[in-house]
């Protein structure tokens, strides 16, 4: 399944955003700092082939597929920003993974530490993603309230986005 | 009266926004709703509640989706409660620790909304036994040719592996298949749009059944469904046997929105 509409500008947008926010005091890490210098000049399939991009696996339904890239944020390295393609225009959706589940029990004595952790990254992925819909970036949010406001016309639900 | 009025359903979902639209989504659609946002809340409301079904997201505040489910199938009251998850991981492992554990459904983000309306009423089906016998289900999504052909391939080898059919009779509703995934794909383009009409093939011991959605836009003119309908039923020329005969019953149109099914017995059944 194609990503449909994503290209390259989309995809400098979306990351430089999520950067912009993972990174408010502009120390981004040299690698991710490097890859964020190149994209002025690459294509959408040079940006995808680059190091750090990885597939996500498509299945044989073709529901799923499109492209994660591991950008971190300023706490946590492993934090992800994840395109899928959609059935509907414009064919993708962006969103972030946080990518900390860390498969640790209450009764570990770094339990409360863990989930400060995830409380802050999920806090920082809904930044980025209202981020995005501000932009005009298609988000998983933004097509619910799209639907919603189809459904039912006269709804502000479509406002928002 | 709709099939899903009074239906309950518990939304366990952290981000506030998708939790609330989810729940209006379903709201529209005569569902009853309620929403929780972390996994512990999720549990006491799923006690105190007892909804007919949960759409559960996996990565959740304090107690996850997954020990959600654990502890629900585990506590006699919850055990037959439907469990959908909703959620951003598409990783196998997590689709299978989750059904391990107990979860019905498994849905993606991005999901369309239409997907998470008929995953919910499927639930319904599987406690009258219409899963029963199930050996395996197949998805096809009618999208670009060559994607499409491949996808029927994949269903050719299950039915040579996991069916009676006899090897004429699988070359022809696959032939069929791919005449009705072309016609949909060159002669319906601007009704219906790639990756909008799928497939499911689903394999029982004594028969194979067919089910066909369509996810078109709902404010779309009804010429995208209309099409599909036709394609999957349509006689083709004159002498010649229909889809629905080849494929060896009729399609019907089900409760749920845009859906038709077929089901063929296996003659050595």
């Amino acid at each position: 399944m194609s990503l449909g509409e994503f290209e390259a500008e989309v995809a400098r947008r979306a990351i430089r955003c999520f950067v912009e926010l993972a990174y408010p005091d502009g120390n981004v890490p040299k690698n991710r700092a490097q890859f964020v210098d190149d994209l002025d000049s690459a294509t959408l399939e040079q940006i995808l082939a680059k190091t750090g991009v990885e597939k996500l696996p498509q299945e044989s339904s073709g529901a799923t597929g499109g492209n994660a890239l591991r950008i971190g944020n300023a706490w946590y390295p492993h934090m992800k920003m994840w395109i899928r393609p959609y059935s509907e225009a414009p064919g993708f959706v962006l969103g972030v993974d946080t990518h900390d589940d860390l498969g640790i029990k209450p009764d570990h004595p770094e339990w409360d530490q863990v989930q400060q952790l995830k409380a802050r990254n999920l806090e920082l992925a809904r930044r980025i993603e209202s981020r995005w819909a501000e932009e005009g970036l298609p988000t998983q949010e933004g097509l619910l309230r799209r639907y919603l406001s189809d459904a039912q016309p006269g709804s502000s639900e479509g406002d928002r986005t | 009266m709709t099939l899903q009025e009074q239906q309950r359903i518990l939304v366990i979902e952290d981000e506030p926004a998708i939790r609330e639209l989810v729940c209006k989504l379903l709201d529209i659609h005569g569902f009853v709703t309620h929403g929780e946002g972390d996994g512990e809340t999720g549990l006491n409301a799923a006690r105190e509640w007892r909804p007919d079904a949960l759409i559960l997201d996996l990565m959740l505040p304090f107690v996850d989706g997954f020990e959600v489910c654990r502890q629900l199938r585990a506590e006699p009251p919850q055990e037959a409660v439907g469990i959908l998850i909703l959620s951003a991981r598409s990783d196998h492992e997590s689709r299978v620790r989750a059904f391990e554990l107990g979860a019905d459904r498994y849905l993606t983000k991005p999901f369309h909304p239409n997907e998470v309306l008929r995953e919910l009423l499927s639930l319904r089906e599987s406690p009258d036994g219409s899963e029963v016998g199930l050996r395996r289900r197949r998805r096809i999504d009618v999208v670009d040719g060559p994607n499409y052909r491949g996808q029927v391939d994949e269903l050719v080898a299950d039915l040579f592996h996991t069916t009676p059919m006899a090897p004429a009779e699988i070359a022809e509703t696959c032939a069929v298949l791919l005449d009705v995934g072309r016609e949909l794909l060159d002669h319906h383009a601007e009704d219906v749009a790639p990756g909008s009409v799928h497939l499911t093939c689903e394999i029982f011991d004594d028969r194979l059944r067919h089910v066909v959605n369509y996810d078109g836009e709902p404010n779309r003119s009804n010429g995208g469904w209309k099409a599909v309908r036709d394609a999957f039923s349509h006689e083709s020329v004159v002498g010649e046997p229909s889809v629905e005969q080849k494929l060896g019953g009729s399609f019907v149109e089900t409760l749920h929105p845009h859906e038709l099914v077929l089901t063929r017995p296996f003659r050595s059944a």
